[in-house]
């Protein structure tokens, strides 16, 4: 899901730049409010987790490869601006240091991993809350079931953005959104999805069990459904 | 927290696992690749070459006999989770309440 250079034109590119702004805006603004300087080591930890659970590339039936991200898990610790921040320095080391993902288009990756996932997320996880009476349960299958809608609908995105490139802005990306979309959408909907749901759902069982300290951390986040 | 390094340590020494799949991932191909014209994707190489990142494709340059590339996938991996884990912290420490 990371677009790379010269796949986005520069208008595409200025849009998703200029729309992270407020984003990463509010992203500090609230982490000044609530980010206590104990769970500054948990919030690093979890931007290295999104890291390296990234590297791990999956096979997807088409012959392509696709991964999770952690930005569910991180949302439903530590709230949806911690998982802004956390993916965003993931993001920004991976396109500087391994070519991954572009310095051009890091807005727009930011926009899809670090932004409509988390929130996404967030917002499924607090239905989930609001819905069953067990917290438990509810944060467990929620922040599962978030992480797969949420990583699947960011593919949405990420196909969307490339796929709009040759009606837009010809000259870049020619693939058109009849091919990104889906191609995206099936990588998510059937390995990266689940990988991202799974993995979000069984770190927080996990802890649940032998850590549940890590479950009481303050949300950086806005409240959502009054959650 | 010694825990947490451990399950770090692990993750990052099973990363080359994420090696084996076949293929890349859709949407990431070199440009030259792209079934277009040459002159379609003359401005698009130009911007694919504003940046060159120095451990390309999470590998050492020319690491790319044998057993090298795992090993430079977990060179990567130590790399980045340690400028990571630093970049995080000190904009934690400016963002934090004391």
């Amino acid at each position: 899901m990371h677009i790379p250079d010269g796949y986005l034109g520069p208008v595409t590119c200025a849009f998703f730049y200029i729309v992270m702004v407020p984003i990463w805006y509010l992203a500090f603004k609230k982490a000044r409010e609530k980010l206590e300087s104990r769970t500054v080591p948990v919030l690093a930890v979890l931007s290295a987790f999104s890291f390296i659970f990234m590297m791990f590339n999956w096979p997807i039936p088409d012959g392509t490869t696709g991964h999770g991200v952690g930005g569910a898990l991180i949302s439903a610790l530590m709230g949806p601006y911690a998982a802004t921040i956390a993916v965003t320095v993931a993001l920004l080391i991976q396109a500087i240091f391994f070519g991954d993902g572009g310095i051009t288009a890091f807005g727009a990756n930011c926009f899809n991993m670090a932004f409509i996932l988390p929130f996404t997320s967030y917002l499924i996880m607090n239905l989930f809350k609001k819905v069953m009476k067990d917290e438990r349960k509810a944060t467990v299958i929620g922040a599962a079931v978030g992480g797969y809608v949420g990583i699947t609908l960011a593919a949405i995105f990420c196909g969307l953005e490339i796929g709009i490139q040759p009606f837009v802005e010809p000259g870049y990306c020619p693939y058109s959104f009849w091919l990104s979309v889906p191609a995206m959408a099936f990588a998510h909907l059937t390995v990266a999805g689940p990988v991202e749901g799974i993995v979000t759902g069984l770190v927080l069982e996990y802890l649940y069990r032998y850590s549940p300290d890590y479950l009481k951390l303050e949300k950086i986040g806005p409240k959502i459904l009054g959650v | 927290m010694r825990k947490t390094i451990v399950v770090l340590a692990i993750l990052i020494l099973l990363t080359p696992l994420g090696l084996l799949a076949p293929g890349e991932a859709w949407g990431e191909w070199s440009i030259e690749d792209w079934n277009v014209s040459e002159s379609w994707k003359s401005v698009a190489e130009k911007i694919a070459n504003i940046w060159s990142a120095p451990l390309p494709d999470y590998n050492l340059p020319g690491w790319e006999e044998g057993a090298l590339p795992y090993l430079g996938y977990i060179i990567s991996a130590i790399i980045g989770v340690i400028l990571i884990v630093l970049i995080t912290i000190a904009i934690g420490r400016i963002l934090a309440r004391k």
